[in-house]
């Protein structure tokens, strides 16, 4: 019987789970950290959600309902993670999923290059009891390097299906589809294989089983977790069985611990040891194993001391060219079809007035919300997200940690807070939640603060470069390494006044370099764009209307006023910046968008169009940002962040203004 | 057993004890169980290696110097049969205990690069060798961190300073047995291992122990079930007590 269909389950969500489960099965998609997992789920699914070759693209569970010759699925993605041997926060929502929302059939992705780490986890789920499928990733490039793994064999010993999954040509789609419908079928994998530990261990076990009430799912899983030390789940048990049990629970506990020989995790580590050696013993041919591996070298030289820089410089202006001349070439050619012909023929359709100033005008619809959307802005975006896929799907971006790691350490970063620092980059929102898995509060704060503060996201560092652009590339390196000089000054400080809490931890896995596919990058920059469009270009439009509605009732006015001496005098900036920084809030890359086009209609000087960029980066972090940080850490925490950003994104930009005068920069 | 025996085992149990930060007297009877001998623990307590007070029993300074070299050199005894000889501790070990001969155990401290845990994830209490970091000329077990670059080496055993730590290098398959090599130094180390990439700072490479030119010789592999002897007790652990 499976223990999971118990109805006594009390744990949360289970009654519900049990009322729907006529109507739709779970299967549930695990595995280590960038095994393919998301990939998979976009096969399967058919929608998309976003993928990238490193840890920590995915950090929220997602669901999809869909359909597979009749039957209702509900598909769900997981982050990654190594076993069911939890220590951080982070980790515990797939575990709580996997024990509580009656998964009806498993799919574990493996990365043949890493078998032996994930058959680890193999073990951990085959304990659960619940059918298991695994989709087996990167076997071509295994097969490349001249090790053989056998599939069938791996299938035989495990008693499991075993999948060969390619996504780059569509391998193994249907068969994993139609191993969900046999699995759930048979609603039981009787056939599969359960890892024993050795009398000693399993009579320990057996006893704290019997501890366990009969009725809750999973009894002997979480008695193996309790004897291996797991440090979360008995606060799990004491919340779900009130506390009396727990304590008479943790006696027990405590004293079946004290006759074992020695400590039961490091006796259970290596009995699993053993298990996993002998299947990969069984299962792997490495007779053939070629030595050289060419991406392996790439990766050598991209994080090397020497080498590393000139490669991250090489990169960084590739992507400065890319966004601000091939752009540039692209924008010129849109504007020259489109948008001139279209300017000329409302001009000649509506004289001046309230109609041809609502369209065409400062602050016209169409000037302002559709020609800066997609004339200016898309091409940017367009290219920078190709160049961005590029990065993702070779696995460069991790390696930056090794570089950075000993600058980074100064201000109180390491390891996963160094990756979180780095997707900041990408989507500050998303890197704010990543911070989950820091286990240094410290070192938590630092980050998300470091990732709000001087760190443009990719869609308004896009269209900043090109701003800078129209200035030159001197004006690129001021206005960056301002920003650069700002967030490392900040950690530092943060890091000097806040108090210790803990060695952090640098302990990262390093993804193989790999040659990126057109297609994946392709289908990639073309979802981030329909995402753009789908989310910031109503935001264009709307803001459009807005700042017509406030300029024209004399509101911006009033602000532009008041604002006066701060904007004017003291940044040095143009009043019209004004309505730059209310857009701000709204999205980044909308401000930046508006900013570009006061760059093209030649409002900003040299000086100016730099300090504009550093304050609008710095200046409010976007309201999904800000509700992602009082999700991580309060929302006293997150409110006192912002307001300590956006003041020191005034002081500090206002000071840049100065200096650069002073210097008679561009003078 | 001999008196001599006895006594030691009485003074491992209070040093369990002082690790719990347990002082009661019943429980340390309870512990010896039938081995508890009220004659034994007069001649302790006459020697001043013990203090009993109102139902309490402790270790005196003397008996804590004592019962601390004791312990030493039954992990590292432990330790030593473990990754040298890859055997059962069923007897070695406590045969070894009674070498109390400060030098010596320093040199099988130095030897296996002074290890921090016994094979259990027990600590081994320091000795002045420790802290001068001594080296020998062929220490065979070093940190990871005095391998060259592009060299491979055995793991000897993992120090954990943190279960996390110690769990995401297990995850990662840094453990006894392995074979990891050294990839670069700077600006971070970067090893492989099990055909992953794993980038950690010098602080974890000092963790990581390996067998010193185990590229070459093959020997010396620590393998086997081990199992120790009846009565000792591994006690204290560190996710329940206190």
């Amino acid at each position: 019987m499976k223990e999971n269909n118990s109805p006594k389950v009390k744990a949360r969500g289970g009654e519900k789970s049990i009322q729907v489960a006529q109507r739709f099965l779970r299967a549930a998609i695990v595995g280590l950290p960038n095994t393919g997992k998301s990939q998979l789920f976009n096969d399967i699914t058919g929608g998309y959600t976003l993928v990238a070759n490193y840890p920590l693209t995915t950090v929220e569970i997602n669901r999809k309902r869909v359909s597979i010759r009749g039957q209702e699925f509900e598909i769900i993605d997981t982050p990654g993670m190594h076993s069911l041997y939890i220590h951080s926060e982070e980790e515990i929502a797939v575990r709580e999923l996997l024990f509580t929302d009656k998964i009806d059939v498993l799919i574990q992705c493996i990365d043949a290059n890493r078998l032996k780490q994930s058959l680890l986890f193999t073990l951990d789920l085959l304990e659960l009891n619940i059918p298991l499928i695994i989709a087996l990733n990167a076997v071509d490039e295994t097969e490349q390097q001249g090790m053989e793994i056998n599939s069938h064999k791996l299938a035989e010993t495990l008693g499991v299906k075993v999948i060969e999954h390619i996504a780059q040509i569509n391998k193994g789609n249907e068969e994993v589809k139609a191993a969900l419908l046999r699995a759930t079928a048979a609603r039981t994998s009787a056939a599969a294989w359960r890892p024993g530990y050795g009398s000693e261990l399993e009579r320990r076990l057996s006893e704290i089983e019997a501890l366990l009430p009969q009725d809750i799912p999973f009894r002997r899983k979480k008695a193996l977790l309790l004897l291996d030390g797991d440090p979360l789940l008995p606060r799990w048990l004491e919340k779900t069985l009130g506390d009396g049990y727990y304590t008479k629970l943790a006696e027990r506990l405590r004293h079946i611990k004290k006759e074992s020989l020695g400590r039961p995790s490091r006796e259970l580590a290596k009995q699993r040891t053993a298990i996993v050696n002998r299947v990969v013993t069984e299962v792997t041919d490495r007779t053939h194993r070629k030595h050289t591996r060419f991406a392996q070298d790439i990766a050598r030289l991209c994080r090397h001391p020497i080498f590393g820089i000139p490669i991250l410089i090489a990169i960084i202006l590739t992507t400065y060219l890319l966004v601000v001349e091939v752009a540039g070439l692209i924008e010129g050619l849109l504007s020259g079809v489109l948008v001139d012909p279209l300017i000329g023929w409302i001009n000649s359709l509506v004289g001046p007035g309230f109609w041809n100033d609502l369209l065409i005008g400062p602050y016209g619809l169409l000037t302002l919300g559709l020609f800066n959307a997609f004339v200016t802005v898309l091409p940017i975006l367009s290219v920078f997200f190709l160049m961005m896929g590029v990065l993702e799907d070779s696995g460069y971006l991790p390696n930056l940690m090794v570089l950075s790691h000993k600058v980074l350490r100064k201000i109180g970063l390491s390891g996963n807070s160094i990756m979180s620092l780095i997707l900041g980059f990408g989507c500050k929102t998303m890197a704010t939640l990543t911070t989950k898995g820091i286990s240094s509060r410290k070192e938590r704060l630092i980050a998300i603060y470091l990732i709000a503060f001087a760190i443009p996201c990719s869609a308004q560092l896009a269209i900043d470069m090109a701003v800078l652009g129209r200035a030159g590339f001197k004006a690129f390196l001021i206005a960056y390494g301002t920003l650069a000089i700002i967030e490392l000054a900040a950690g530092l400080i943060l890091n000097k006044t806040m108090k210790e809490d803990g060695q952090s931890l640098f302990l990262q896995e390093l993804p193989p370099i790999r040659l990126p596919s057109p297609r994946a990058i392709l289908k990639k920059t073309a979802y981030r764009i329909y995402w753009f469009l789908k989310e910031a270009v109503p935001i264009f439009l709307i803001a459009a209307v807005a700042l017509f509605v406030v300029d024209k009732i004399g509101l911006l006015d009033l602000l532009k006023r008041g604002l006066k001496p701060v904007v004017v005098t003291w940044l040095g900036l143009p009043l019209d910046i004004v309505e730059v920084l209310i857009l701000s809030l709204a999205r980044h890359e909308a401000a930046a968008g508006l900013l570009l086009g006061m760059v093209d209609r030649g409002a900003l000087t040299y000086i100016q169009t730099i300090t504009a960029v550093v304050i609008t980066t710095m200046f409010v972090p976007c309201f999904a940002n800000i509700v992602a940080m009082c999700r991580e850490v309060g929302v006293k925490t997150g409110l006192i962040i912002t307001a300590a950003i956006n003041g020191s994104s005034f002081i500090l930009a206002g000071i840049l203004n100065w200096i650069l005068i002073f210097l008679r920069v561009g003078a | 057993m001999e008196k001599r025996t006895f006594k030691e085992e009485y003074l491992e149990v209070l040093w369990y004890m002082k690790e719990d930060g347990n002082t009661s007297l019943s429980y340390f009877k309870e512990e010896l169980g039938e081995n508890f001998k009220a004659e034994v623990l007069e001649e302790i307590a006459a020697e001043g290696i013990v203090q009993l007070e109102d139902g309490r029993i402790s270790l005196t300074e003397k008996g804590n110097d004592y019962t601390r070299q004791l312990i030493r050199s039954h992990r590292l005894a432990e330790r030593l049969v473990h990754d040298v000889l890859g055997v059962e501790f069923e007897k070695g070990a406590c045969e070894f205990e009674h070498i109390l001969n400060p030098d010596l155990v320093d040199s099988i401290c130095t030897l296996l690069g002074h290890p921090r845990e016994c094979p259990h994830g027990m600590p081994i209490p320091e000795g002045e060798c420790c802290r001068q970091r001594a080296q020998m000329v062929e220490s065979s077990v070093i940190p990871l961190d005095h391998l060259q670059v592009g060299e491979s080496a055995r793991v000897a055993y993992v120090y954990g300073p943190s279960d996390q730590q110690l769990h995401k290098l297990d995850n990662l398959l840094v453990r006894p047995g392995n074979m990891v090599k050294l990839h670069q130094r700077q600006p971070s180390f970067v090893i492989e291992c099990e055909d992953g990439m794993i980038a950690i700072d010098e602080r974890v490479a000092a963790d990581i122990h390996v067998w010193a030119g185990s590229e070459r010789s093959r020997l010396l592999r620590p393998h086997g079930r081990r199992r120790i002897r009846r009565g000792f007790r591994h006690g204290s652990n560190n996710h329940n007590s206190r």
